[in-house]
């Protein structure tokens, strides 16, 4: 399956922040967003996830827009792994996680076996049924996004929409996040992620979309996009890209150059 | 890591568990308020023994003739008390259902029909009705009405104010502006009543009873509002644990987040403006049973709205029994409800308070 964008001009507010902005991605690909703060990521993203509409331009997946699916139909193409954060209530993670499977269930339908039993086998894939009984309130920042994204993959999408999977996180759980990432996509998933760390992108090896200034959009693979030149022209600062080798794997990594006075 | 077939066998077991244990708390609330209200109809002033009671229902089916002393018992008995505690049971479930569905579609923990202005605004219209003499139906509807308007002047006012990102704090306090408009428009119609004849009957209408309101016709149409408002809600419980993660990330899980909230608020508050016509208002119970009952089932509304409605219903009751039975004559039971609710709610507050921002 196909996700399109196509010359999107998306506002927030009334103004306008993205505009004439094209890109695609197919299941199976993982799309990185980059781009400073205030660029536009979070717009874009949530005009994706028709929590904002779409000002001009298209949105299709299959060829199809997006606003012909029914909100309950388009739940089952995208599930959205939001930036963790506290309900109000205490909820186990079997309860968060369960609530995933919505989409399948009937319009008055609440979680029947079958539900628990998906999610049991599911946070076991994860490798994360040890959570099961604990409350959500009372996780971890790394623990929670891993719940997000069982909740997400709960509902058995097409496609991933996270925002900032790695924000937050210490240096071990945003490896971790990015190893579930690529599997996930390995496993046929089309994944869309923002992300603040170029090195993120390297180590996804994946599509990325360099957000410049100027509304300026560079989409390709990330060993054409991001260059010395591309990413000090984003973020205003001297970035170099590094190479080194370690067991006969090639590794790709950025360096900002801090300037010294001899 | 591979699990042994015992430690299956006990995951199994500890998950049967907590669906039990909810089973059980259901089960002995509905014991308790079999028994409650069945020692409730033997109590009162006027006390009618357990086998003077038999006798009455017997002799009520059978159609037989009664002197003057059982007479007067009968009259109590199926006339007064059986209706009040029927009316109790409902109107507490209702408002305890109420303050669940609220809690659960704004995502906060903090708010009741009090809090957001629900139950001040069902009784302006309430009193507005009865100063222009409107018929029962009437008084429900307008009541409902200023109900529906007061939350959704909350709702305006706290997203005016917040921008978007509503605190739970934001709208506490917007629920507290307009209740308290709305206290003042009660006090001007008190002001305009006739004092004769219309001031009295509002005035004890709104410090909150059961003594003046327990009759078969209010049972019916209590009954009736506890069904056309209670059973959507049950139908979308599910749902209402997917909003309490806000608005984006229901729908993204496949919610129909504006059609759902609406029927949710517009339930809710009929609950409630139905409950304020019949007996005036009872406050608090909105807000702490839903705690209590979360304290006891977790937050899960699954489980969490019907057990609240037996257990918001087994509360009134209780507390309804103390009104009449404790002082002589009778004490307005929103007083209690209010001096046994605001110690309680502290009390959550500094147990709950590692949870809430």
């Amino acid at each position: 399956m196909k996700l399109e964008l196509n010359h999107l001009q998306c506002s927030y507010d009334e103004k306008i922040i993205i505009d004439d902005f094209t890109a695609t991605i197919e299941t199976g690909e993982i799309l990185c967003l980059l781009g400073p703060n205030g660029i536009g990521k979070t717009t874009l993203f949530k005009t994706i996830l028709r929590f904002l509409p779409i000002k001009k331009g298209s949105i299709t997946i299959n060829g199809q827009d997006i606003y012909a699916y029914s909100k309950k139909d388009y739940a089952k193409l995208i599930g959205y792994v939001p930036q963790s954060h506290t309900p109000p209530f205490a909820y186990t993670v079997m309860d968060v996680v369960v609530m995933g499977r919505t989409v399948h269930m009937d319009a008055f339908g609440s979680p029947g076996k079958k539900d628990y039993a998906f999610v049991a086998e599911l946070l076991e894939r994860l490798e994360i049924e040890d959570l099961k009984n604990r409350s959500y309130t009372e996780l971890s920042g790394g623990e929670r996004q891993m719940v997000l994204i069982a909740r997400a993959l709960a509902q058995e999408p097409v496609f991933l929409m996270m925002d900032e999977p790695t924000s937050n996180l210490d240096f071990g759980n945003q490896v971790k996040v990015i190893k579930n990432i690529k599997d996930l996509s390995k496993q046929g998933l089309g994944v869309i992620m923002t992300t603040h760390s170029p090195d993120h992108v390297f180590q996804c090896d994946a599509k990325v979309v360099l957000m410049m200034h100027d509304k300026r959009y560079l989409v390709g693979h990330v060993s054409e996009i991001l260059s010395e030149t591309s990413l000090t022209d984003t973020y205003g600062v001297h970035i170099a890209i590094l190479k080194d080798y370690y067991h006969e794997q090639s590794f790709s990594f950025c360096q900002p150059i801090f300037e010294t006075k001899r | 890591m591979k699990e042994t077939a015992v430690q299956k066998k006990v995951q199994i077991f500890q998950f049967d568990w907590t669906a039990q244990k909810n089973r059980i708390i259901g089960m002995a609330l509905i014991l308790s308020i079999f028994l409650v209200a069945g020692i409730s109809i033997s109590l009162g002033e006027y006390n009618i023994p357990l086998d003077q009671m038999r006798s009455l229902v017997i002799s009520q089916i059978t159609q037989q003739p009664l002197d003057a002393a059982d007479q007067k018992a009968a009259t109590v008995l199926f006339l007064i008390r059986i209706p009040r505690i029927m009316l109790a049971l409902l109107v507490g479930a209702a408002l305890s259902a109420s303050g669940a569905a609220y809690q659960g579609v704004f995502k906060n923990p903090m708010v009741s029909p009090d809090i957001l202005g629900v139950a001040g605004g069902a009784g302006v219209g309430a009193a507005i009705a009865l100063l222009l003499g409107f018929p029962t139906i009437g008084v429900h509807i307008l009541s409902f009405l200023f109900g529906i308007g007061a939350v959704t002047l909350v709702l305006l006012l706290s997203k005016l104010v917040g921008k978007s990102q509503g605190t739970l704090l934001i709208m506490v306090l917007s629920g507290v502006v307009i209740s308290s408009i709305f206290s003042a428009l009660t006090s001007l119609i008190k002001y305009l009543a006739d004092a004769d004849d219309k001031l009295p009957e509002i005035t004890f209408w709104l410090m909150g009873s059961f003594a003046r309101s327990g009759s078969y016709q209010n049972i019916l149409i209590m009954g009736f509002v506890l069904i056309i408002g209670g059973i959507p809600l049950l139908l979308y419980r599910w749902q209402m644990n997917v909003l309490t993660f806000g608005d984006e990330e229901a729908q993204s899980l496949g919610i129909d987040v504006k059609k759902t909230r609406l029927i949710i608020i517009g339930c809710a508050s009929l609950l409630t403006a139905s409950s304020v016509c019949l007996c005036g208002a009872i406050g608090w119970v909105g807000l702490i049973m839903p705690h209590i009952t979360r304290m006891l089932v977790g937050p899960n509304y699954k489980v969490l709205l019907p057990i609240t409605l037996l257990s918001g219903g087994l509360f009134m009751l209780i507390v309804d029994n103390v009104a009449r039975l404790v002082v002589p004559g009778e004490l307005p039971i929103g007083i209690l409800t209010a001096l046994i609710g605001a110690p309680l709610f502290i009390y959550m507050l500094f147990k709950g308070r590692s949870n809430w921002s």
